[in-house]
């Protein structure tokens, strides 16, 4: 039985509005079909739970999955992931964990042979750590652009942004109009671009995501727990946080404002 | 049993070649007419002439005066036989990219073996027809013709050259390819296909040609037919290697193998002196011709030299490394371009020069299972571009080296990724800080920053870290809520610069963790990094 696809904004009738204001789609047609057309029903409705901020993602559409490597902040983000083709803002301050946060998601693109990149503003980033942690080294570029280049930190996010799927931007300068482009390249090379940030750094940026992550007390020093906090998402309530151990593996559920 | 193809031989003829490699270095365009000349006493006579020039009258072997009179706003130039033989090797060299046997026939002519070569190319027209278009992006006019013979071919070719006569009816003609020109003769049929020639396609001295004519030979049928001892004994050895190959008897020998030159060098001058863009212009034709041969060689360019000739008479060098060999002219141009952005001259830019300075074997993308060639070329166009912009050695992929010294334990790289989506052996692994690794231990702790300079950390309390002690950090009172370690490094004390330190990971109660060490030497805590 063949599935066909049919735009919702029909004259009719209104329209599902996306995360980027896209209009949705609707299967016309019977559910539960089997084979490819079972297949599209649940990359359908991975959408519209993508959509509404309950996203999890399954069959062809996990491929594009970006995982954040916590298993309860994955169940706070539609995407089950960092928002693919979008930029997301990362806060936490010096040596509270932000860098770990994102370690995850490196080591799960290397891992599966993709490759990643981190443009390391500061030029402090330890390779041997994220070999620890898991991040297949041969896949990941690093640029450190030096202070006095003719060319600014942000153009080099931006040309990576094109071309890979996962671009950590650490401490890179930048402004609204920078994290655009990014997102232009993002969303063409269907990459996502992290942006780590200190506190009080261009707060206002027109990042989809942005996250801060607020260290808790340790029950010991095997133990790194921290909030992470959901500051702006379309469809999930600002203050929304998870706990993960930075260390290892989720602590706890996703827990209210 | 399959069995062997006949010996097939193209021959392409560059029959305007001086001309137009003297226009393509100027950057004089088509309408440009323009002849080239060469002392013959006292007179100057035009050796070649371009497309514009022969389209006004003007032509080879009149004296540069009549062309002049003919012609007011001729441009001429004296001939450069060394640059026209280096010319014809470079198109040769682009040319092995359609079969490995040719064979350089100076001062025109280029002849490939295209026997074995064909079916991979959908046969001997498509072959050659992209031969003469690898040709023409080189700024070349060419003829070409295909026969058993290297002399039947040229036969061929040249006869493009003269204004083709019609074949007669019944004969079995060369099959004409209406976007090159191009004739094919089919096997064993060259004397059927040339017969309706004029005389003045066999590659005969312009006086034995003349005295052909003379005797009422017009055409090459009609000199075939004549009988083959007279024509040695009348005409000469050359004639009856002729005669030979137009009565389909001639035997081809094997080619002597062509050894490409050995510097992959394209220069050219600047009408006038300008800057920016004008030279970028000029440079992508010049890279346009590089990718021709480089891809006829096999090879890409792993780095160029970027020659600038500048007005007041000084050149500048721009080297320029490639991350990834690469050929492709627009790619390649992206990255110069990203290199001249940087660049700045005290005079206008008189001339330019491109060399590629090394190269690597380049056989074609290699795709991923899960991209494609076009995606990991835009990758590798980004790391060529960045690299650039801020020095090869600030774009890199992290070797872990086996050294107890953090600061030493790993090292920079050129990236050079396998393809995405193979599968992933487990990959460099993890420094074991110059230890053995042990399976029942853990890894030893390493913070995902650290500092470039350790900063020093001054106690409030006491003289070490231990928890309820406070820490000035950056300015900052930081109270310390857990320490773990100490994880002792020592060592190198052979060399000027030894160490001794007790490191620690200390957990501030902000949440923070830092990497502590104690300076055995100094007695002082310095913070080595962070747990980020």
């Amino acid at each position: 039985m063949s599935v066909a696809l049919l735009p919702l904004s029909s004259p009719e009738g209104g329209g599902v509005e996306g995360p980027r204001g896209g209009v949705g789609a609707v299967v016309a047609g019977l559910p539960g079909g089997r084979g490819r057309a079972g297949a599209d029903l649940a990359a359908l409705r991975d959408l519209v739970r993508a959509i509404e901020g309950r996203a999890a993602p399954s069959g062809r559409g996990a491929a594009r999955r970006l995982t954040t490597g916590f298993e309860a902040l994955d169940r706070l983000l539609p995407f089950r992931g960092y928002p693919p083709g979008e930029v997301t803002q990362i806060v936490s301050g010096v040596g509270e964990g932000g860098l770990s946060l994102v370690v995850p998601a490196l080591a799960a693109v290397t891992a599966r042979g993709r490759l990643a990149a981190v443009v390391d503003a500061e030029g402090t980033l330890y390779p041997p750590a994220l070999a620890a942690r898991g991040v297949v080294l041969d896949r990941l570029l690093v640029v450190r652009p030096p202070p006095a280049a003719e060319r600014s930190a942000d153009w080099a996010v931006l040309e990576l942004a094109r071309a890979l799927p996962l671009v950590v931007a650490s401490a890179v300068p930048a402004d609204a109009v920078a994290v655009r482009r990014w997102r232009a390249a993002a969303e063409a090379g269907e990459g996502a671009v992290l942006l780590l940030g200190r506190p009080g750094a261009a707060p206002d940026l027109p990042a989809a995501l942005r996250l801060a992550v607020r260290p808790l007390p340790a029950r010991s020093a095997r133990h790194r727990p921290a909030r992470v906090i959901v500051e702006r998402l379309r469809g999930v309530a600002p203050g929304t946080a998870a706990t993960v151990d930075l260390e290892g593996e989720s602590e706890g559920k996703g827990g209210g404002p | 049993m399959i069995p062997m193809p006949g010996r097939r031989l193209a021959w392409l003829d560059l029959p305007r070649l001086p001309a137009e490699r003297h226009a393509g270095e100027r950057d004089l365009g088509p309408r440009v007419p323009l002849a080239l000349w060469e002392e013959a006493g006292s007179t100057r006579r035009v050796a070649s002439v371009s497309a514009a020039a022969s389209a006004l009258g003007v032509e080879a072997g009149s004296t540069l005066a009549a062309a002049r009179a003919r012609v007011p706003d001729l441009r001429d130039a004296e001939m450069d036989p060394a640059a026209d033989t280096a010319a014809l090797a470079a198109v040769a060299e682009a040319l092995l990219a359609f079969t490995p046997s040719l064979a350089v026939r100076p001062p025109s002519g280029i002849v490939l073996e295209i026997g074995r070569c064909a079916r991979l190319f959908g046969g001997e027209e498509a072959l050659v027809g992209a031969a003469l278009d690898a040709t023409r992006r080189l700024g070349f006019t060419a003829l070409a013709g295909v026969a058993d013979g290297e002399l039947g071919a040229r036969v061929l070719a040249r006869s493009w050259s003269l204004g083709r006569s019609r074949p007669r009816p019944g004969d079995p003609a060369p099959t004409p390819s209406p976007a090159a020109r191009l004739s094919v003769a089919p096997p064993r049929a060259l004397a059927a296909a040339a017969a309706g020639l004029p005389v003045g396609a066999l590659p005969l001295p312009a006086a034995l040609l003349e005295a052909l004519e003379h005797l009422g030979l017009d055409t090459v049928g009609a000199f075939a037919a004549l009988p083959g001892d007279a024509v040695g004994t009348r005409f000469g050895p050359e004639a009856a290697a002729c005669w030979r190959a137009v009565n389909g008897r001639e035997v081809p020998g094997p080619l002597p193998t062509f050894r490409p030159p050995p510097h992959l060098l394209e220069a050219a001058e600047l009408e006038a002196a300008s800057s920016g863009e004008g030279v970028l212009f000029r440079v992508r034709a010049l890279l346009e011709r590089l990718e021709e041969r480089l891809r006829g060689r096999g090879e890409g360019a792993a780095s160029l030299t970027l020659w600038l000739s500048l007005d007041d008479g000084d050149r500048a060098r721009l080297p320029v490394i490639l991350s990834r060999p690469m050929r492709q002219a627009a790619s390649l141009l992206r990255v110069v371009r990203e290199r001249l952005h940087a660049f700045t001259v005290d005079a206008p830019i008189t001339g330019v020069a491109v060399e590629v300075t090394a190269v690597a074997p380049l056989r074609g993308a290699q795709a991923g299972l899960f991209v494609s060639a076009a995606e990991q070329v835009s990758l590798l166009e980004a790391v060529a571009r960045l690299e650039g912009a801020f020095g090869p050695g600030a774009v890199f992929a992290a070797v872990p080296r086996d050294r107890h010294r953090p600061e030493a334990a790993w090292g920079a790289e050129p990236f050079s990724p396998p393809p995405e989506g193979q599968i992933v052996a487990p990959g460099r692994r993890a420094p074991t800080g110059g230890k053995a690794a042990d399976p029942l231990l853990p890894p030893p702790r390493r913070p995902l920053t650290l500092l470039p300079v350790p900063e020093e950390v001054e106690w409030a309390e006491g003289a070490s870290p231990v928890p309820g002690a406070a820490a000035i950090v950056r300015g900052r009172r930081l109270a310390v809520a857990s320490v773990r370690g100490p994880e002792r490094l020592r060592g190198e004390w052979w060399t000027a610069s030894p160490y001794d330190r007790a490191y620690h990971e200390v957990g501030f109660a902000c949440g923070a963790r830092a990497w502590v060490y104690h300076d055995g030497t100094t007695g002082r805590y310095m913070i080595h990094g962070w747990f980020d």
